[in-house]
């Protein structure tokens, strides 16, 4: 007997379809995976099954649940959403009331629900203790709670009205790597206490495998495949879930390259402190270290990996490297020039360069694609118009793009293209160094790859020395000579990719290891 | 993808901003018209035709001195208009490079432009502007001065702020990278991401000065005869307002329907500019 049953549902905006004929169903205590990648209506298919779909849009098709149909009333479907199906959604930060306590919101939402009875705070209490969290953290109101705590309140909240489904729509994409192992865990220990079925909604190939037993994967508001989660990642059947299992696979390897060199960046004590405002005239507060004396040295021709946490200090490092910032103390040396942030040379400017982790704000939405990568050439001087023009047709072939492209504007391109055109922007002037911060994790899976393939190649192509920085140990494996592991401002390890992650001696790397999420060309083997 | 005329003629859809916009333009023009052509010189003083009614020789009728109040209306609304114009080019010329220089700077020299402005806020700005009129005489320059500098840090504010949330955002970071110093991050990144803000707020600071021409003119600190100003008209008219309460009517409900016309035009406008009210307005649309 099917929990939830979804028939031909078709949801479109003002005539343009959304998502097409999707018909799937979720047995009790079944747990169904929903693979797509960004805009391909996996969002669109948990709205429309919890009735919240946004205005303007229109449905048709049916849907079922638990025998009846989904009621068209408002006031019988709130109802339903609280006490039969719950929701935790993407984004915990958005997601909390700023003004409540966590204990007063997940109690509303259990007195709404109709459950608690009496004693509401001890079945509060109760629930913080299921999901992971103390009582203690009932009192606190969220921006006193990090990420993965806050995603474990909006989980006490879906779980309130005791549902008989849980719809999780990527709920570990904000989260780091070591807080997204745990909330899946979680979420995998209270589906089987609680035999509640769940519709697990991610673009990460490798959560879904986690947690789910079937799996449909969906592109552009149509189902590619569906079905057991042993045949549709062992054995897919479409082209699009091989190319989804070979992105999310990831081995692309280093080709050659320029021989590792003398050193050519070295970071001497760097301390970065930031003052941060009193608790009161006469109670100042002591500045916060986002870095401690952090020792590296990069290489020339080397692709050095930083690794950590967020709120490590690795941006904070690759902004002063790129003078964006100063230190507060110690100095940075490239190329025998003595530097500390802001003051870096100008004459090093076009040696360093630096890609930002999120394509969409990396670029001028009001300037072309061309005007904006063709910018750092004004530290070109003395070349020539012609050769400089030619420089730019030369990049963008560099990263796999056309000429041709340069002419539109940013909101034109997808987040890969813009990537590409952000990697494109920091070659511009031949650099020596390139670091790179967080360069794919912004992107879809299924790209990802491809990107990662294509810095390896413009790393050989051009002898470039990279400094990665990332929280993805897959991606280190594929791009890093060296890995430093960095926590709280400190550097606490350091090692090739094969021995560090092999052997961790820090109770941190093995966190980190420990993290990552299996691989899912093995799953299906089982 | 949309051509910019297609955007022009969805801007004109939002009801607010059509209304406010036409009707600006039409007092705009009928003050323009006035630098050509009046239906009579105002200058000429003709006692045995004042106070006339409405007739077809003269619309609205004649003042105390016997000037046509069509005319009057005409000249009047154009130095409304000059005069705000002029007031609000004199704070975005100064408050908007403050601002973005205090964004750019931050420390100290931030302090000290936000404590001037808090300094300028903290003024009842007609107060100041009819004491600089005083000390200064009076006359329309005056007038526009003293009000063009407590639009100083109305604009720096708006700029400042705007700037303040570009600022962190990466394709400033890269800028930096290429070697761009302040002035021309603040040209090329921050200007024109920002030029929606100030169009806004522009447009309200032209009502708010329109009527702070007005008041300054009505207490006889603005514009001076035999040059016309609708303020001065209401001063005129304060004499005759219960022998001819028409003459009073007349010049405060023009300045009644520009400010309203400008306030709907500069809603309909950060509405439209403002990309999150306006998805929402879109759902709207759509539902």
């Amino acid at each position: 007997m099917a929990l939830l049953k979804v028939d031909n549902l078709t949801v479109s905006f003002a005539g343009t379809p959304i998502l097409e004929a999707v018909t799937f169903m979720i047995g009790k205590g079944q747990r169904f995976g929903i693979i797509g990648e960004s805009g391909s209506g996996k969002t669109m298919t948990a709205l429309a099954v919890i009735g919240l779909l946004p205005e303007g849009a229109t449905a048709a098709g049916t849907i079922a649940f638990d025998g009846g149909p989904l009621p068209d009333d408002e006031a019988a479907r709130a109802k339903l959403r609280g006490r039969r199906i719950g929701m935790v959604f993407q984004e915990p930060m958005t997601s909390l009331n700023p003004l409540e306590t966590a204990g007063a919101q997940v109690a509303e939402a259990m007195t709404l629900a109709g459950q608690g009875g009496t004693d509401v705070k001890a079945e509060v209490e109760r629930l913080f203790t299921e999901v992971g969290l103390e009582a203690a953290h009932a009192a606190r109101y969220p921006h006193e709670l990090s990420g993965g705590q806050r995603q474990r309140v909006m989980i006490a909240m879906a779980l309130a009205g005791k549902p008989d489904l849980l719809i999780c729509d990527e709920p570990t994409s904000a989260l780091d790597l070591i807080t997204q192992r745990m909330v899946l865990d979680l979420i995998d220990r209270i589906c089987t206490d609680r035999g509640m079925a769940l519709m697990f909604i991610s673009h990460d190939l490798k959560a879904v495998a986690l947690l789910c037993t079937s799996i449909m994967v969906v592109r552009r508001g149509k189902v590619v495949e569906m079905g057991d989660k042993l045949d549709v990642l062992g054995h897919p059947k479409q082209d699009y879930t091989k190319l989804l299992l070979a992105a999310g696979r990831q081995r692309g390897r280093a080709l050659m390259r320029a021989p590792i060199g003398t050193d050519m960046l070295v970071v001497r004590n760097v301390t970065r402190r930031y003052r941060q405002p009193d608790v009161s005239l006469f109670q100042p507060r002591p500045p916060l270290v986002a870095l401690d004396s952090v020792n590296m040295s990069v290489r020339a021709g080397e692709s050095l990996a930083l690794v950590g946490p967020s709120g490590a200090g690795k941006s904070t490092l690759a902004r002063i490297i790129a003078g964006l910032d100063r230190c507060s103390d110690g100095e940075v040396e490239f190329d025998h020039q003595i530097y500390h942030g802001h003051d870096l040379p100008k004459s090093l400017r076009r040696d360093i360069s630096l890609v930002f982790q999120d394509p969409f704000g990396s670029f001028n939405p009001r300037l072309t694609i061309g005007e904006s990568v063709a910018e750092p050439l004004r530290l070109e001087q003395g070349t020539g118009f012609d050769e400089l023009g030619q420089r730019i047709v030369e990049v963008v072939k560099a990263v796999g793009l056309s000429p041709d492209m340069l002419d539109r504007y940013p909101h034109e391109f997808s987040g890969g293209q813009r990537q590409r055109f952000a990697i494109a922007r920091a070659l511009i002037t031949r650099p020596r160094l390139v670091i790179l911060d967080e360069p794919v994790s912004a992107l879809d899976v299924s790209v990802r790859g491809e990107v990662l393939v294509l810095l390896n190649r413009l790393r050989a192509d051009y002898g470039l020395t990279f400094l990665v920085i990332s929280h993805d140990l897959d991606m280190v494996r594929i791009v890093a000579d060296r890995v430093i592991v960095m926590d709280k401002g400190r550097i606490i390890e350091s090692g090739t990719p094969a021995t560090l992650l092999e052997k961790p001696q820090e109770q941190l790397t093995r966190d980190l290891i420990a993290a990552s999420l299996p691989d899912i060309g093995i799953v299906p083997v089982l | 993808m949309t051509s910019p005329f297609d955007s022009i003629k969805s801007w004109f859809k939002h009801p607010s901003l059509r209304i406010g916009a036409i009707a600006s333009l039409v007092f705009l023009l009928i003050g323009f018209v006035s630098v050509l052509w009046t239906p009579y010189p105002i200058e000429t003083v003709s006692i045995s035709n004042a106070m006339q009614d409405p007739s077809l020789a003269h619309w609205l009728g004649t003042d105390h001195l016997g000037r046509d109040m069509v005319s009057l209306v005409m000249k009047g609304t154009l130095t409304s208009f000059v005069v705000a114009t002029i007031a609000v080019a004199i704070g975005a010329v100064i408050g908007i490079p403050l601002g973005l220089a205090a964004a750019s700077w931050g420390g100290a020299g931030e302090w000290a432009i936000l404590r001037v402005n808090d300094f300028l806020f903290a003024f009842p700005a007609l107060i100041i502007a009819i004491l600089i009129t005083t000390l200064f005489g009076p006359s329309a320059i005056n007038a526009m001065i003293a009000v063009g500098i407590f639009n100083i840090p109305v604009f720096a504010r708006v700029a400042r702020g705007g700037a303040l949330s570009l600022k962190t955002l990466d394709y400033v970071a890269a800028a930096r990278l290429s070697g761009m110093g302040p002035i021309e991050i603040a040209r090329r990144h921050i200007l024109p991401n920002i030029a929606s803000l100030i169009i806004v707020q522009a447009t309200i600071q032209l009502a708010l000065g329109i009527l702070a021409e007005a008041s300054l003119s009505y207490v006889g600190l603005g514009t001076q005869p035999p040059a016309t100003s609708l303020g001065l008209m209401l001063k005129d008219a304060q004499t005759y307002a219960l022998l001819k309460p028409s003459l009073a009517l007349i010049p405060g409900i023009t300045i009644i329907l520009i400010v309203i016309a400008l306030n709907l035009a500069g809603d309909g406008l950060r509405d439209q500019l403002d990309p999150k009210l306006r998805r929402l307005g879109g759902a709207r649309g759509v539902a």
